[in-house]
C-alpha cells in the first residue's frame, strides 16, 4: 500500500465505514459494492483528500469510476497533484 | 378509474406493451416484459401461501427485478414493505417482525446478513432472490426461490380477490419514541395520488421519468405508480451512481429524460457538485420537488437552465402522501421560500389553533388534512394512529394531524413555516431527532445526549449529537456512531459528536435545546 492509499484506509475506517471491519480491505476492493459510499460520504472524501494532500479534485472528476476502490482514489489524487 | 393500483400496470401493459416500462443502462423491461414477470412473481408468491392482506418485505438494491417483485407482491394481493438497501440488517429485521411479514424478496449475497440478523426466528414463510446464485443460499431452513426459477410460472396475471381498501404498501419512517412506525396505505390512498399526479403533469407513454427516490421513500411513488398508468418509462439511478450528483445528472441529460423528480438537496448538489450547467437540459418537460425546502437561490439558477420545463413543489408527509401543490409558474422574485400551494388530489386543508378551531386567513395553525390520500394509520400502533387521526366536527372523514406551522396567504396558498415537534429533514430524509437520542442514551456509557439539526445550504441539515458521558465511563466517537449504525440507516447517524461535561438547561430544569441548537449553528 501506497502512503497515499493508507491515508485513505485511515480515513473511510475512522469516518466513513465506522460500522465495517475493513482489516481485510485491499486498496484494488471495490467501495462501491458496499453499497456505503452515500452522498455525504463522498463530499466527506473529496475534502479530506483536498486537506491532506494539498490538490483540489473538480467536481466532474467526482465520478463512480474514480472513487471505485482506496487505488482509483489515490489515482486521482495523484493525477490531480500533477495539475 | 381503476380499482387497484395493479390494474394501472396492466392497463398499460395492454395498451402499450412494447414500450419500455423499466430502464437501468443496458437493461430494460417493456410493458408486457413487466406485466409477465410481475405476475410470474405474484403467482410464485401465492404457490407459498401469500395473498391478500399479507406484507412481503423487500431489502435489495434498485434493479429491474426489485420493480417486478414490488408488483408482484401487489399483484399477489399482499402488500410490499421497501426496507432501504443501506439499512443495517438489525433494522431489517424489526421491520420485518413488526409488521409480521410473510416473504422476503432480497439478493443472494445478503444471506449471511439474514442469518445473522434473524438468529432462527424470521417471520417469513419463504425468500425470493432478485439475482440468479448458482446455488441457492438457504436461511434458518426457509424456502429460497432464485429469479430465474420464476420462468417456470404461468405469465397470466392471477386471478386474485381484491378492493380499494385493500392495503398497497407499507412505508416505515423514523418515529420519535425510538422506533420506527409503519405508514400503511391502501390501493385507494395510493391511486388518489397516482391519478392526480399523471393527470396533472399530463405524463404520457412518450415520457421518460427519472427515477432517484429509494423504494423506500413515498418519492418513488410517483415515478413507479404514475409513470406506468401512462405508460411511461421509468428510469431508476442505478445503485453504482446514486452518490454521485455529476454523474447521475449526466446521465438524465444523456437519456434525455423528461420529467424529473428529486428532493431539492439533491437537486441542489446537482447544481453545487454536478456540473449542470454544462449539460443539454432541453429534454425536460417537468421538473417536481418535494420533501423539504428549496432554497430559491439555487430553485432560480435550475429554472434558468431549464426555462421550458414546469416546475412544481409538491408537498405532504409520508402519512397523506402528496396533499398540497404549487405551480412555479414564474422565476421568484422574492427570497421567501415557496409556498407549499393549494391541496391536491381531493384532499382539503384545515389550518387550527390549538383548540382545534380554524384560524383566520394570515393566522399560524398547524395543518390538518383530509381526504383521499390518508394512510390507513400506523402499522400495529392504534396508539400512535390514533394521536394523529382523529375525527373533526370540521371534517367528514379522519383528518391527519401534520405537525407543521402554516399559514394561509392572501393569495389563497399554504406556507410552511416550520414544526410543532423535533422532526427534522436532511437530504430530504424525514428525521425525528428522539429516535437518534434513544439510541446514543442505549449504550452503556452515555448519561444524556441531544441531537440538533445544523442548517446547511446544500443539504438542508446536518445532524450533530451532544452527548454527556455517565462518570467515570469513556467512548470514542467512532465507537457511538458505529453503536448507532447497527440500528439506524446511515443518514441518521449524527455526522459528528460533541462530548460535554453537562448540558444546558432552561429555567425550568429542561435541556435548553435552542441553546445547544446556536451554539452548534454558530459553530462556537
Amino acid at each position: 500500500m501506497t502512503s497515499t492509499e493508507a491515508a485513505i484506509h485511515e480515513f473511510l475506517t475512522k469516518d466513513v465505514f465506522y460500522d465495517q471491519d475493513l482489516s481485510g480491505l485491499k486498496p484494488g476492493d471495490s467501495l462501491l459494492e458496499r453499497g456505503l459510499l452515500d452522498s455525504l460520504a463522498i463530499l466527506k472524501t473529496v475534502t479530506f483528500c483536498e486537506e491532506q494532500f494539498g490538490v483540489t479534485i473538480p467536481d466532474v472528476e467526482v465520478l463512480p469510476d474514480n472513487f471505485e476502490s482506496i487505488q482509483a482514489i489515490a489515482a486521482l489524487v495523484e493525477k490531480q497533484r500533477g495539475k | 378509474m381503476s380499482l387497484r393500483l395493479t390494474d394501472v400496470l396492466s392497463e398499460s401493459a395492454a395498451r402499450v406493451p412494447v414500450r419500455d416500462a423499466v430502464v437501468m443502462e443496458s437493461r430494460r423491461l417493456t410493458y408486457a416484459g413487466l406485466e409477465a414477470a410481475s405476475n410470474r412473481m405474484a403467482r410464485s408468491l401465492i404457490a407459498h401461501g401469500i395473498g391478500r392482506g399479507d406484507r412481503v418485505a423487500l431489502w435489495l438494491p434498485k434493479s429491474l427485478e426489485a420493480v417486478a417483485a414490488l408488483w408482484g407482491v401487489m399483484k399477489a394481493g399482499a402488500a410490499y414493505v421497501p426496507v432501504d438497501p443501506g439499512a443495517p440488517p438489525a433494522r431489517l429485521a424489526w421491520i420485518a417482525r413488526n409488521c409480521a411479514v410473510s416473504g422476503l424478496v432480497t439478493r443472494s449475497d445478503r444471506a449471511a446478513a439474514l442469518e445473522e440478523a434473524f438468529a432462527g426466528q424470521a417471520p417469513m414463510r419463504a425468500l425470493w432472490y432478485g439475482d440468479d446464485p448458482a446455488e441457492a443460499p438457504r436461511v434458518a431452513g426457509l424456502p429460497a426461490v432464485p429469479w430465474r426459477a420464476l420462468a417456470a410460472e404461468d405469465a397470466e396475471r392471477p386471478d386474485v380477490p381484491g378492493g380499494e381498501d385493500d392495503l398497497a404498501y407499507l412505508l416505515y419512517t423514523s418515529g420519535s419514541t425510538g422506533e420506527p412506525k409503519g405508514v400503511v396505505h391502501t390501493h385507494k390512498s395510493a391511486l388518489a395520488f397516482t391519478e392526480w399526479a399523471a393527470d396533472t403533469f399530463a405524463l404520457t407513454h412518450e415520457d421518460r421519468l427519472a427515477n432517484h427516490a429509494p423504494f423506500h421513500f413515498d418519492l418513488s411513488t410517483f415515478d413507479l405508480f404514475s409513470g406506468a398508468r401512462a405508460g411511461a418509462a421509468v428510469h431508476p439511478v442505478p445503485p453504482r451512481l446514486f452518490a454521485f450528483p455529476a454523474a447521475v445528472a449526466k446521465s438524465w441529460c444523456a437519456q434525455r429524460l423528461t420529467v424529473w423528480y428529486a428532493t431539492p438537496s439533491t437537486l441542489t448538489l446537482f447544481l453545487t457538485r454536478g456540473n449542470l450547467a454544462a449539460l443539454d437540459l432541453s429534454a425536460v418537460r417537468v421538473l417536481l420537488f418535494a420533501g423539504e425546502v428549496f432554497p430559491v437561490k439555487y430553485l432560480r439558477q435550475l429554472m434558468r437552465l431549464a426555462p421550458q420545463a414546469r416546475f412544481a413543489n409538491l408537498y405532504g408527509p409520508t402519512e397523506t402522501n402528496v396533499c398540497t401543490w404549487y405551480d412555479v409558474t414564474s422565476i421568484p422574485a422574492e427570497d421567501r421560500p415557496l409556498p407549499i400551494g393549494v391541496p391536491s388530489c381531493g384532499d382539503e386543508c384545515l389550518v387550527l389553533d390549538e383548540s382545534l378551531q380554524p384560524v383566520a386567513e394570515g393566522q399560524t395553525g398547524e395543518l390538518w388534512v383530509t381526504g383521499p390520500t390518508l394512510m390507513m394509520g400506523y402499522w400495529g400502533a392504534e396508539e400512535r394512529t390514533a394521536q394523529v387521526l382523529r375525527r373533526l366536527e370540521l371534517a367528514d372523514g379522519p383528518a391527519y394531524r401534520t405537525g407543521d406551522i402554516v399559514r394561509w396567504r392572501h393569495d389563497g396558498t399554504l406556507e410552511f413555516l416550520g414544526r410543532r415537534d423535533h422532526q427534522v429533514k436532511t437530504r430530504g430524509y424525514r428525521v425525528e431527532l428522539g429516535e437518534i437520542e434513544t439510541r446514543l442514551t442505549a449504550h452503556e456509557a452515555v448519561d444524556e445526549a441531544v441531537v440538533v439539526a445544523v442548517p446547511d445550504e446544500e443539504i438542508t441539515n446536518r445532524l450533530k449529537a451532544v452527548v454527556v458521558l455517565k462518570p467515570g465511563s469513556t467512548v470514542g466517537e467512532a465507537d457511538l456512531k458505529q453503536h448507532c449504525a447497527l440500528t439506524l440507516p446511515r443518514y441518521m447517524v449524527p455526522e459528528s459528536i460533541e462530548f460535554r461535561a453537562g448540558l444546558p438547561r432552561t429555567s425550568s430544569g429542561k435541556v435548553d435545546r435552542r441553546a445547544l441548537q446556536e451554539s452548534s449553528t454558530t459553530g462556537a
